[in-house]
């Protein structure tokens, strides 16, 4: 799939802009602050409804210039076309289009489906499991609506259930309903996990052979999902449980960690303790990866994440780059853009054309960004 | 809303404290109210007077009514050993127009929500349990497809089953008339769970 037209409406720095989109390498260049980013938010905001750089989505609204609201649209083309709009208003809440049409986030999501390869997805190594979690789940959102529910509806089970637990102290009484939560907690927390476990075999797979790729075979990427029963190092092993396995595991735990979940006030049992294991050679690449070899894993791991969509829907999803480009050697970035050049359309932002490669500058669409105006 | 005189301040005032009523929409309302005749205004308070005064909850079931028992449990054609368990006076409403129960209700007045600080107590469940008698054959569990509803329906079932009561819980399902391909996929996939031998 790719992204013919894009528009943007009083969205962040730009007042209007509309512009022609190639199906292949488009790079966008620009000084700091002029734009580049918020081009990709958009597209970005397009694919998942919701923005990657703020929670307030008021943001996304132009400042100074009295603007009530900002309105993104895309022409993208699949098997057919399709418009996709995001009004995000000041006095209204944000409406959702699909060819002109209202509809719910649940049947927006997934329309367009894109991968973002920013400087802060190191974090996926180097940051917190809940980082971790995120990738995951953002990629498993796009193709997959009904984890999403899942999701959405675990994580209101996880907040009640805290709630419940962290007034137990006062209100003991309150815990004799503890088990009709529990009940929830192990259907839904299951869900989650076996389609997070299978998601991260396919993972594996793709992003073992990318990087083996990258990495000349020097080195061997493995990529493990360690359930929150499991210690996520080196030790960690690729067990597949099956969904009666998980569930016996989950009641077992809640039983187990009762008396600690009365005592700390919050649920410490279900996927949202999860955690994704890297490991280059056996070494827990977390501890032991040098700044480099985190910087292969990820990118091995986002185009994992494209062959992923690609096997999942049949597509593959828009790449968005922000600034990486200077973070990778010219080794790397001739692979990931040969790689991506046959097979997906890429938008690309940097802040100079220097660092790419002449034959790359000579198969890109090439666009300035000067102060939220985009100059072909 | 200084500017208003006096009196139609307090109105706007009194508008704003309803739900679903900013400040604007009870400034809209407040000038109709005005361009109204005296009758009219008169017949609308006497008739929020009227419901606030008769309006009361059945003391069986918990259902708006102005006699108790209401209606539906002093009826002698409802079949009394069937109840459906419901979260709000609404939810009957919804569930009568269906014309297809033939049972009695049993309204909650809400649904579990440690969030909210709603816990059983706050719920008409202890006098859900009184109710339950050797004349009672089976109680359906018809709160919200919600977590809220969900975790309340699942509570309910571990209290009332060993009472020796048969206790469902109501269906997720097709929308009825609508064609398969348009029925999003949640409700696709819950309905495949739920489905039937023929």
């Amino acid at each position: 799939m790719h992204i013919q037209q894009l528009t943007l409406h009083n969205f962040r720095n730009y007042l209007r802009e509309s512009l022609q989109l190639d199906p292949g390498l488009n790079i966008f260049v620009g000084d700091n602050a002029q734009g580049k980013t918020n081009l990709l938010e958009a597209i970005y905001v397009l694919s998942l409804s919701k923005s990657y750089r703020t929670t307030r989505e008021t943001e996304l609204i132009q400042q100074g210039v009295g603007a009530a609201r900002a309105i993104v649209t895309a022409e993208v083309v699949r098997l057919a076309a399709l418009d996709l709009a995001v009004v995000v208003s000041h006095t209204d809440t944000k409406r959702l289009l699909v060819n002109q049409k209202s509809t719910t986030a649940n049947s927006f999501l997934g329309r367009l489906n894109t991968v973002l390869f920013i400087p802060d997805s190191l974090q996926l190594v180097k940051g917190s499991p809940g980082d971790r979690r995120r990738f995951l789940d953002v990629q498993i959102c796009q193709i997959d609506p009904i984890y999403r529910t899942t999701l959405l509806k675990y994580q209101r089970v996880v907040r009640q259930r805290n709630s419940l637990l962290k007034d137990a102290w006062e209100n003991r009484s309150q815990l004799s309903q503890l088990p009709a939560w529990d009940n929830q907690l192990v259907s839904l927390g299951k869900a989650i996990m076996l389609r997070r476990q299978e998601v991260v075999h396919i993972l594996q797979r793709f992003s073992k052979s990318a990087h083996e790729k990258i990495s000349d075979e020097q080195e061997e990427l493995q990529l493990i999902y360690a359930p929150f029963f499991e210690v996520a190092d080196s030790s960690s092993q690729d067990t597949n449980y099956a969904a009666e396995e998980l569930e016996q595991i989950l009641w077992a735990q809640l039983k187990a960690l009762r008396s600690e979940e009365i005592r700390r006030g919050y649920t410490l049992v279900g996927p949202q303790r999860d955690d994704l294991v890297f490991l280059i050679n056996a070494y827990d690449l977390k501890k032991f990866g040098s700044q480099g070899q985190q910087r292969t894993a990820v990118l091995a791991y986002i185009l994992a994440e494209l062959e992923l969509m690609h096997q999942e829907t049949g597509e593959y999803p828009v790449v968005l780059l922000d600034d990486v480009m200077s973070e990778l050697d010219r080794k790397r970035q001739m692979y990931l853009l040969s790689i991506l050049n046959e097979k997906a359309q890429t938008i690309v932002t940097t802040t100079s054309l220097d660092s790419f490669t002449p034959e790359t500058k000579k198969q890109a669409t090439v666009f300035r960004i000067e102060q939220g105006r985009i100059l072909a | 809303m200084a500017r208003y005189p006096k009196a139609m301040a307090r109105l706007i005032e009194e508008l704003v404290r309803l739900p679903g009523v900013g400040p604007k929409t009870a400034q809209r309302l407040a000038f109709f109210l005005i361009n109204q005749t005296s009758a009219e205004v008169q017949s609308l308070t006497e008739s929020i007077v009227q419901a606030k005064e008769r309006i009361t909850y059945c003391s069986r079931c918990f259902h708006l009514t102005e006699d108790d028992p209401c209606a539906i449990c002093s009826d002698s054609k409802r079949n009394k050993a069937f109840i459906c368990v419901v979260e709000e006076p609404r939810d009957v409403i919804a569930m009568e127009r269906t014309k297809s129960f033939d049972g009695v209700y049993h309204v909650l007045h809400g649904s579990i929500s440690p969030l909210e600080g709603i816990g059983p107590n706050d719920l008409k469940v202890k006098e859900l349990v009184a109710r339950i008698g050797p004349e009672v054959g089976e109680v359906v569990l018809a709160t919200d497809p919600n977590v809220e509803g969900e975790a309340t329906a699942m509570y309910l079932a571990r209290i009332l089953k060993p009472i020796g009561v048969k206790v469902t819980r109501m269906a997720h399902g097709m929308p009825v008339g609508s064609d398969l391909e348009y029925v999003d996929e949640v409700t696709l996939s819950k309905a495949l769970e739920g489905r039937r031998e023929l």
